[in-house]
């Protein structure tokens, strides 16, 4: 992209600047990664703990007011993993200053606020307070709860869980529900101060603001902060299943959720991602895929199935919505479209209708300031200093990837798990 | 044809409003900049419209539940090539939906907008059922609707919706039932669609990267001109009262969700853009992140950040909503109850007026990014008979006077109920 424009305010941190004009609002997003092994659920309490209060705003509702007045500003928090990284993520976007109605300077206010979120929290005698700290706990175990509460969330997650049991991956981005309930104050604090020092990060800058002079401001808050001892990131990727594992389980659903994990043959993030991507595509991706056009038009077994390529992991997941005594025959079905990708039945047609339809998503990208910032967060935490690399630069390796690629590609695929949420009483109904 | 420019220059935007000789309206909103665009084609037909008839016709007709959503699934397919695969072939990514008074087809694309647009209108003007095909089709919704029976966020709200609604249709769920979508057929379909996909009860709106002139050529060469029709849809008469004050269900959820309304009766049926914003601003207000209430209630452990308001409305049927997750549901409505019996006595203050006005009012500013949002808002505004801008104007001019006067017409607790999914035994 030709308007990115890269700064390093401090060891470890990379400021990207994309001033573009055609948006009525800006967008800063930080984003700070770790490895997914010590301290994760401090840092999930602290995504939260951090956006409820900061040193001026003292409690939720006079940071909540404040935002209000700024027109708005959408001021939000995460917690995401990445291959075998914890991202925790704080974004804020206001709308330009010439919408204010009174010459407020919107975007300044609002990048200070963020920022003053993570630089200069709520403390009393260096910590945070035991009741901030007990209140997110609570909230963060019931974010956890809720995601039981979606059956195919929650499917996706114990499948990911059963394939990766011996890897880091099979921890949850929030991580244990018990190891939640028993942090202390000083934990969270201790994890903080750690992750300020320690994690890789990215900040965004999206929009008419994104002038050069936010390097000094951002600067200046890294200031007294040693960052000479940065944490490393690593994936480990499992180049194929050594065996094909089942697992079912039961609850009191309507519906049987299935998902199939497979290794996709890859030893890091970026061996042979784009053929892999392409074959994912042919295989399970839109309406025009073969999982969609047999397993639900032919057969209509299903109202969804499709396959989503997690690069960052080198695995493939597939998740589909049937009825608890069709499970071998949607299997089956399953397996037979996976073997013909493998076989090379495929037409040249798939290979284009694949390439045509992820280069028009991917082209659709900077059309919205999230778009924009979902692609380069998190780049600087894969590649270290190597080239950002635009959608653009993206969709031009798409292009090349041939038919006997994909065909390899899909030769190197090898089913893991599969995991069946089944009905607990005979014919899925209560 | 006539082509009318609205502009707002203070939000520096501008669309095109076109009627169409063939009876369609088209709206056109080019984004400087873009590199995307975002067309919708939808009918003023939803999943309520189950009994009508056309102007003239001697007879009413009454359809089964869910057909609106099924003949939006059974638009895309055709004698030949499906509308899935000749998307396929331009890469654009296509979809549809069915809400309670809309059906919407769209696709977004980063090229070959011409190619897209004119398989959108030609799938959408051309209708194939036959009896094979439906019956394909019933396997496929009802894996949908079993679906949706696993999500409690869907089922706390049509177990809501008819915990307040005798008889308007926003009670039955959109896909219908397994039993009523096997009495779908093809005649039936085309009943349906006869009716209701004139171009006269339709819109389209595209916004992005796009030239009017570009829309306009295309829609002449290939819209077919609609016979100027009528339709009369039949609502039974619904009474101010609800069905009943408390609905449980029990699903597979780690804790208790819930869903509170307050059912609202007027004399038209549809609410006034104005309406809509005075009942944004009194959810905001009452029950908004910046509220005493939330505080209140994350304090008190009764609700967690998913707890939030909505207004929820269309063609006959309004209410409030207050929704999230609770180990005490019944606690949380008595609170939501006293902090409304509590505006209601000392009204609302200029303070909390103006802090939720100029958030709203921010929020307003930051959808004019999002192309999809706009393609939407013109459809549901034409629907409406309001303009895209007119927000603005109402923003401008309210005050603190009008959002008490609206708020002693609603919330009233005689009309509400409350809805829970509780967990199953086991879990």
């Amino acid at each position: 992209m030709d308007n990115l424009k890269i700064f390093s305010p401090s060891n470890g941190v990379k400021l990207c600047l994309m001033p573009y004009d055609i948006f009525k609002t800006s967008v800063v997003s930080i984003n700070m990664a770790m490895p997914l092994e010590t301290r994760v659920e401090e840092r999930a309490v602290l995504a939260s703990l951090l956006r409820r209060c900061c040193a001026e705003y003292d409690d939720m509702t006079k940071i909540n007011r404040k935002l209000a007045e700024l027109y708005g500003a959408v001021l939000s928090s995460g917690v995401s993993k990445k291959g075998e990284a914890q991202f925790v993520t704080f974004s804020i976007t206001c709308v330009d200053d010439k919408f204010s109605l009174s010459d407020e300077k919107i975007s300044e206010e609002g990048m200070k606020l963020l920022l003053d979120l993570i630089f200069n929290p709520k403390l009393v005698n260096g910590t945070f307070t035991k009741e901030d700290v007990e209140t997110q706990k609570r909230l963060l175990v019931e974010k956890i709860d809720s995601e039981f509460s979606e059956k195919r969330i929650y499917a996706l997650g114990r499948a990911e869980e059963e394939m990766c049991k011996n890897e880091l991956y099979a921890t949850k981005r929030y991580g244990k529900r018990e190891r939640i309930l028993s942090l202390t104050a000083e934990d969270v604090t201790k994890a903080w101060k750690e992750m300020i020092e320690k994690s890789i990060i990215q900040i965004n800058v999206i929009g008419s603001n994104a002038g050069d002079n936010i390097c000094k401001e951002i600067e200046k808050r890294f200031e007294n902060i040693d960052r000479n001892n940065l944490c490393e990131i690593k994936t480990e990727f499992v180049v194929s299943a050594s065996e094909e594992n089942y697992v079912s389980q039961k609850q009191s659903v309507k519906q049987g959720k299935l998902v199939i994990g497979l290794r996709a043959g890859m030893t890091d993030k970026d061996d042979n991602n784009y053929a892999i991507h392409v074959m994912t595509d042919i295989f399970g991706g839109g309406p025009y895929s073969k999982l969609f056009m047999n397993v639900r038009e032919k057969m209509s077994l299903c109202y969804y199935c499709s396959a989503r390529f997690v690069r960052s992991k080198g695995i493939i997941m597939i998740q589909s919505g049937i009825e608890q005594e069709n499970e071998e025959k949607a299997i089956k079905a399953i397996r037979q479209q996976l073997e013909d990708m493998k076989n090379g039945n495929f037409t040249k047609d798939d290979l284009e209708n694949s390439i045509k339809s992820i280069a028009d998503s991917y082209l659709s990208l900077k059309d919205t300031p999230d778009g924009i910032d979902s692609w380069y967060s998190g780049q600087y935490c894969d590649c270290g200093d190597e080239k950002f690399v635009s959608p653009e630069e993206y969709v031009e390796n798409i292009r090349k990837v041939t038919s006997q690629q994909v065909q390899a590609a899909a030769q190197c695929v090898s089913i893991d798990t599969i995991y069946m949420l089944k009905s607990n009483s005979e014919e899925g109904e209560e | 044809m006539q082509i009318e420019k609205i502009e707002n220059k203070q939000l520096n935007e501008k669309y095109y409003k076109i009627n169409h000789p063939s009876g369609l309206k088209i709206f056109v909103m080019p984004k400087e900049g873009y590199s995307s665009t975002y067309a919708l084609f939808g009918t003023k037909y939803g999943s309520i419209d189950n009994c009508f008839r056309i102007v003239g016709e001697e007879e009413y007709t009454q359809v089964p539940e869910g057909i609106a959503h099924f003949l939006e699934h059974k638009l895309f397919e055709s004698e030949d090539l499906d509308a899935f695969e000749r998307y396929a072939k331009t890469g654009a990514s296509a979809n549809a939906f069915t809400s309670f008074d809309r059906t919407c087809y769209l696709f977004s694309c980063s090229g070959k907008f011409k190619e897209n647009l004119e398989i959108l209108l030609d799938f959408v003007q051309s209708p194939y059922f036959t009896k094979q095909t439906v019956e394909k089709e019933q396997g496929i919704i009802g894996q949908e609707i079993r679906m949706y029976k696993d999500v409690p966020s869907w089922e706390v709200l049509f177990n809501l919706l008819r915990a307040m609604y005798h008889n308007h249709p926003v009670a039955i769920d959109i896909a219908g039932t397994e039993e009523s979508i096997a009495q779908i057929d093809d005649k039936l379909l085309y009943k349906c669609y006869e009716t209701f996909y004139n171009l006269n009860n339709m819109a389209l709106a595209v916004a992005g990267n796009v030239d009017v002139d570009e829309v306009v050529e295309i829609a002449d060469r290939l819209l077919k001109t609609s016979k100027k029709q009528e339709v009369e849809r039949v609502f039974k008469e619904e009474p101010a009262a609800i069905v009943e004050r408390y609905v449980e269900e029990k699903l597979s959820v780690a804790t208790p969700v819930f869903n509170l309304g307050f059912k609202e009766t007027w004399n038209t049926p549809e609410r006034t853009l104005k309406e809509e914003i005075c009942a944004d601003i009194i959810l905001e207000i009452i029950a908004g992140n910046t509220s005493f209430l939330y505080k209140k209630l994350i304090d008190e452990n009764l609700v967690n950040t998913s707890f939030s308001s909505e207004y929820f409305t269309g063609t006959g049927f309004a209410a409030m909503l207050f929704s999230g997750e609770s180990s005490d549901p019944e606690a949380v409505a008595g609170k939501i109850k006293e902090r409304i019996r509590y505006y209601k006595e000392n009204g609302i203050g200029q303070e909390d007026f103006e802090c939720a006005r100029k958030k709203l009012y921010g929020r307003m500013i930051m959808s004019f990014n999002d192309i999809e949002f706009l393609a939407d808002s013109l459809i549901k505004s034409e629907f409406m008979q309001e303009g895209l801008f007119d927000d603005i104007e109402v923003f401008k001019n309210l005050t603190v006077d009008d959002i008490n006067n609206h708020l002693s017409k609603v919330l009233d607790e005689e009309y509400s109920a409350l809805s829970v999914i509780y967990p199953t035994e086991e879990e």
